[in-house]
């Protein structure tokens, strides 16, 4: 059976298509075993300490002056560098800031709401009784040379930038009211200088 | 029996009458004080500084509750809470990122910030965001603090303070040194203030309570309220349409030198105060007292405000 087939299997073979790699193929493969058979026995190799005394031997043969003074500086360089090594560390240790953690946490709160900060901001819809200011400064009337005027227009002015300041800060979400407080209290002088300069028209 | 008839009376009411009541009431109390239920991230930090003699700590904070105390330890100890609060946690997680902070170290000053970051155009976050500190200092560490919507609380540091706020609320106990203060619409309670002192207020009530040392207040829109406990201190009080009032025990010990602009001048009458002027426009009081204590000094000017002596 076996010596019937062979011919056949033979003339198959003889048939299939021959491939052959090309020259650098063949050095990479032969590379990579090369530098895996040098780690391998880098690996294996002993390690020899010398003793202090070689150096020493070594030290005291080696003749010119040049090299040693080529030494010394390296010595000197060593010095410094731990030297400077020591700052740095003592410095940093001087000055660390120790990171201990950042952790989140959740909990609830149940606050009373009373009315919503755009239900207070929108409370103002006297605003347009302030633009009595501008049309003051605009008709150039002489109540505005006078310095009583332009020392509650300054007020004014101040009280109007510190409303702008607070009304982004104020939040429903707070249970405490203190800046809200705040913002009416700063309502209340605003009236009060708006009272005082018409007074003065 | 009249209970009787009026419990059998009860019973005649129809029963959904009754609820429709009931709701009526629950309803008008939830329009005056509706409850919310926030959900509360916070994320908790924690860093300790080594600090060396020399070191100021600079704090720098907004919508930040801070309080700065002393320890025996020769370390900065800083305790940092950045909150976020909404009803939805989702929302409240996602704009707890919004706030940030920065504990650093440059040369000899160390400084702890937290600051609200939104990117140009972005609307204002709906959670409400708020940090809260608790920083511990060796004694002798010098502090300047910067404020902004927040609430600032210091005790027990003797190395001075320089302090700038607004729209914030500060306590101080037992603090000394040469002491800087700029506070605008925010009120100051201090206690046990000793030192160079200098406040600069406006728009803010000052309370202040057994003082030592050289006091220079200038003040604008506010009311300074001083309780002096026989401390021996320099006071210099300049206040613009503000109300001064000074307590003491022992108020016949202090020279007194007080004038008032457009105000009055108020001082018991078992006191015997020299007015060297006295029209509507303007007052003048001196007092100088039998044991004079040395350089005990009260001086206060007012422009259009009250000022008074005694209770």
């Amino acid at each position: 059976m076996n010596d019937k087939n062979k011919p056949i299997l033979d003339d198959a073979l003889s048939k299939l298509p021959n491939y052959e790699p090309e020259d650098q193929l063949w050095d990479k493969i032969e590379g990579g075993l090369e530098a895996r058979k040098l780690q391998d026995a880098l690996a294996k190799l002993p390690v020899y300490e010398p003793e202090d005394q070689v150096w020493a031997a070594i030290e005291t043969n080696l003749p010119t002056q040049g090299t040693t003074i080529v030494r010394r500086l390296g010595r000197v360089a060593a010095i410094a560098a731990s030297v400077a090594v020591l700052l740095v560390a003592g410095w940093y240790l001087m000055g660390q800031i120790r990171h201990t953690g950042e952790t989140i946490t959740y909990s609830e709160e149940v606050i009373k709401g009373t009315f919503s900060t755009a239900q207070f901001v929108a409370l103002d819809d006297d605003e347009e009784a302030f633009e009595i200011i501008q049309i003051l400064r605009e008709r150039n009337d002489p109540i505005t040379a006078s310095p009583e005027f332009q020392s509650l227009e300054q007020d004014l002015n101040e009280l109007n930038e510190a409303k702008q300041d607070l009304i982004p800060v104020i939040h429903d979400y707070e249970a405490n009211p203190r800046l809200k407080i705040q913002l009416a209290k700063i309502e209340r002088e605003r009236s009060d200088v708006l009272k005082q300069i018409i007074k003065m028209i | 029996m009249q209970l009787f008839q009026f419990s059998y009376n009860a019973t005649r009411i129809p029963r959904q009458s009754l609820y429709c009541l009931w709701l009526l009431v629950l309803g008008t109390f939830s329009l005056h004080a509706q409850e919310i239920t926030l959900q509360v991230v916070t994320k908790n930090i924690t860093e300790t500084i080594a600090y060396k003699t020399g070191d100021e700590l600079n704090i720098e904070g907004e919508k930040a509750e801070v309080e700065v105390l002393s320890w025996d330890k020769n370390e900065v100890f800083v305790t940092m809470k950045l909150i976020s609060k909404h009803p939805e946690r989702r929302i409240a997680k996602e704009e707890l990122e919004k706030i940030k902070y920065e504990i650093t170290r440059e040369g000899n000053q160390l400084y702890i910030r937290n600051y609200i970051e939104l990117a140009e155009g972005e609307k204002k976050p709906l959670s409400n965001l708020k940090a809260q500190f608790v920083v511990s200092v060796p004694e002798d560490c010098p502090v300047t603090l910067a404020n902004y919507f927040g609430s600032a609380s210091l005790q027990d540091l003797n190395n001075g303070l320089n302090l700038n706020s607004e729209f914030c609320t500060i306590g101080l106990t037992n603090v000394s040194g040469t002491i800087g203060i700029k506070t605008r619409f925010g009120d100051l309670e201090g206690d046990q203030i000793e030192g160079d002192v200098s406040i600069e207020a406006k728009r803010s009530n000052i309370t202040l309570r057994r003082l030592g040392g050289k006091f220079d207040i200038q003040a604008k829109y506010g009311t300074i309220e001083i309780f002096a406990d026989q401390s021996a201190f320099d006071l210099n009080i300049d206040a613009d349409r503000s109300d001064v009032y000074f307590y003491d025990a022992r108020m016949q010990d202090y020279k007194y030198n007080l004038a008032a602009h457009h105000g009055n001048i108020s001082v018991p009458k078992r006191m015997d105060f020299n007015f060297t002027e006295n029209t509507p426009e303007f007052k003048r009081a001196f007092l100088l007292p039998k044991d004079e204590l040395g350089g005990v000094r009260v001086a206060i000017n007012v422009s259009f405000g009250d000022i008074r002596i005694g209770p």
